[in-house]
């Protein structure tokens, strides 16, 4: 690009000029320069990106597959429906898994309509107020506390001050003020994304405010309440810490599969814990239970993980279809 | 009943629902704050916030131990995620396509949904082995493989709230930077890293919360010696949850158990102050952004509100 000055004067051209052509052409070479390395930049950035995403899909795929490969061979009719031996190999998680499940029932059947009555009442009655403001942050505060706080908490209140002592009852109330921040965030999502014209459709139709909540806005905001529900119980069923705090960790060998909320519990969770960390005297084969055990808590809390997106999909779809 | 009153009454009982959340977060605090002072009555406030001894035998009870480990495993697993998060992000939001950036959403919420027991088992399989080879440590753990798990669970949080910034910054400033011959590089790091700055910033604070009121994963790897401030980061030491879920069960002394509760209140108080800091944060933004993206909105709660 540049001209030396023997070849400027033969084309007849003076010194300024060539000043100003040589200026120009450095400032084009500088140019290009910069353009080069910011497109090289552009792609360095683009490839440590990818390989940061990539990074985190490679260690989620390897500890899926870690504890379904090492669980799934454990797993087995008799594993899901049998007691734990002392004595002898091939142990089962049975009682650990009604307890889970109804765990999770009786905190959800607190925790969802407390939840979506407040959503309801925010979206739905309140007017922006002191309260209504005092009942966000609260929901925002509460969200940001950590669950071993609450198992404290619950210890506190439920067991000593209440006297329910170690019990599911006081596992799953305290699993239900843990949850609510959640069903009611889920919950004001559902009910926000019903449109305002429907409502204003229904007032002109001259139904009552609680007819339109009931017949119209409950069941179009239904798949995105459905999305609370699946989450908390996803969230129930994997919970630890307050459980060992509030449930206790071993289930009396003669409350198996016992319906008395005031028996002491150990979900899945628990039981993977006991069996790898607190250790259970006698039990030989710990390891392979405790494997088979956190394949069973992954497939329950993925299914219910994937069915959430599932039927928060179906709430937009729903919304666009009909619109 | 007339159409009024059954309004009235229903509104009632929806206003009862809302009050039961401000309530808990009050009983939080009272009850917590009420017996977790009565430590005060055994232990010294100075004993407690600057001794360097946790002793249930001695009864000596000093948070020292306890809260640089928290300290330590939440600094370092933040240093190390940051990048890692922030790049993601960025990733899903500007660089993937549609089909990769849905898979890659999916991903996130399954990274949010996995127990953290399942973590601590796989920490306790894979991290404490390799702790234990690479330097030489008699147990392999302490702080550095707490740390290195917690990388991993603080990733959904601050990823889902990262790219739900990421997104609302608007198209134009994408477009403008463009239309100027910015590579995408460029656009990223001089137009939307410093337009979405604050709230990246609200996605690490919130990431730090999760990171410190981590219990099981922390406490299956960390070795849970609470006695006195661990030499290196490889040998056993703890976190306050951890202190808590490993001592409050078998606690019988009083002057241990309300020392337990008034960790559990010290905790409290951390996360609570680091929510006031993100709305200070988010209240000094200069446009009020769009709040928030409609379709990801179930997986960016979950996420938000983690699980642990």
């Amino acid at each position: 690009m540049s001209l030396d000055a023997s070849a400027a004067s033969l084309s007849g051209i003076d010194a300024r000029s060539l000043a100003l052509i040589q200026r120009h052409a450095g400032r084009r070479q500088a140019r290009e320069a910069a353009q080069r390395r910011a497109k090289m930049y552009d792609r360095i950035a683009t490839g440590v990106m990818f390989v940061l995403v990539g990074f985190l899909v490679v260690v989620l795929v390897v500890v899926v597959g870690a504890i379904l490969i090492q669980g799934v061979p454990q797993l087995s009719w008799s594993f899901i429906t049998s007691s734990s031996s002392l004595t002898q190999a091939g142990g089962g998680v049975g009682p650990q898994l009604w307890c889970t499940l109804y765990l999770m029932v009786l905190s959800l059947l607190i925790t969802i309509p407390i939840g979506i009555g407040a959503a309801i009442y925010l979206e739905e009655f309140a007017r922006p107020s002191r309260f209504t403001e005092a009942v966000a942050f609260s929901v925002e505060a509460l969200s940001s506390v950590p669950s071993i706080v609450f198992g404290t908490f619950g210890a506190a209140i439920f067991l000593a001050a209440l006297g329910f002592g170690y019990s599911i009852l006081s596992g799953a109330l305290t699993l239900a003020i843990l949850n609510l921040p959640l069903v009611v965030r889920v919950g004001q999502e559902a009910l926000r994304s019903v449109p305002r014209e429907y409502r204003e459709a229904s007032q002109a139709l001259a139904a009552q405010p609680l007819e339109t909540i009931r017949k119209l806005v409950l069941p179009t905001a239904l798949p995105g309440i459905i999305t609370a529900v699946v989450l908390t119980a996803g969230r129930v069923i994997g919970e630890t810490a307050p459980l060992i705090l509030t449930m206790g960790t071993s289930i009396s060998p003669n409350a198996q599969y016992s319906m008395n909320p005031l028996a002491t519990g150990e979900t899945l969770a628990v039981h993977i814990w006991v069996l790898k960390v607190a250790g259970v005297p006698g039990l030989r084969d710990a390891d392979a239970v405790a494997n088979g055990c956190a394949a069973l808590l992954l497939i329950i809390v993925l299914g219910l993980s994937l069915s959430a997106t599932f039927f928060t999909i179906r709430l937009n779809q729903r919304l666009r279809g009909l619109r | 009943m007339t159409v009024t009153q059954r309004v009235i009454r229903a509104e009632a009982i929806f206003f009862t629902c809302a009050a039961v959340i401000v309530l808990s977060i009050l009983a939080l605090f009272v009850f917590l704050g009420f017996t977790g002072l009565a430590t005060f009555r055994y232990t010294s406030p100075v004993d407690f916030f600057f001794g360097t001894t946790w002793n249930s035998n001695t009864g000596q009870f000093g948070l020292v131990p306890l809260l640089y480990g928290s300290v330590m495993t939440v600094l370092i697993s933040m240093i190390i995620s940051t990048p890692i998060a922030i790049g993601s992000a960025i990733y899903i939001t500007e660089i993937a396509n549609e089909s990769v950036r849905q898979t890659l959403r999916v991903m996130v919420q399954m990274f949010a949904a996995l127990p953290s027991v399942i973590y601590g088992l796989i920490a306790l399989v894979a991290i404490v082995p390799w702790v234990r080879e690479t330097f030489n440590a008699p147990l392999g753990k302490g702080i550095l493989p707490a740390a290195i798990v917690l990388v991993f669970m603080v990733q959904p949080t601050i990823i889902s709230i990262a790219s739900d910034t990421l997104t609302s910054v608007p198209m134009q400033l994408r477009e403008g930077a463009e239309a100027l011959g910015a590579t995408r590089w460029q656009m990223i790091s001089r137009v939307l890293l410093r337009s979405a700055g604050s709230g990246l910033l609200t996605a690490l604070i919130l990431g730090v919360g999760r990171a410190v009121g981590e219990t099981m994963a922390v406490q299956m790897v960390i070795g849970n010696i609470t006695q006195s401030v661990p030499k290196d980061l490889v040998s056993g030491a703890t976190t306050m949850p951890a202190a808590i879920v490993t001592q409050l069960p078998e606690a019988s002394l009083p002057s241990q158990k309300s020392a337990l509760v008034m960790v559990a209140f010290v905790l409290l108080i951390i996360t609570f102050l680091l929510i006031v800091v993100v709305r200070q944060v988010t209240s000094r933004q200069p446009r009020s952004r769009a709040r928030r993206v409609a379709p990801a909105a179930a997986t960016s709660v979950t996420a938000k509100v983690g699980s642990a």
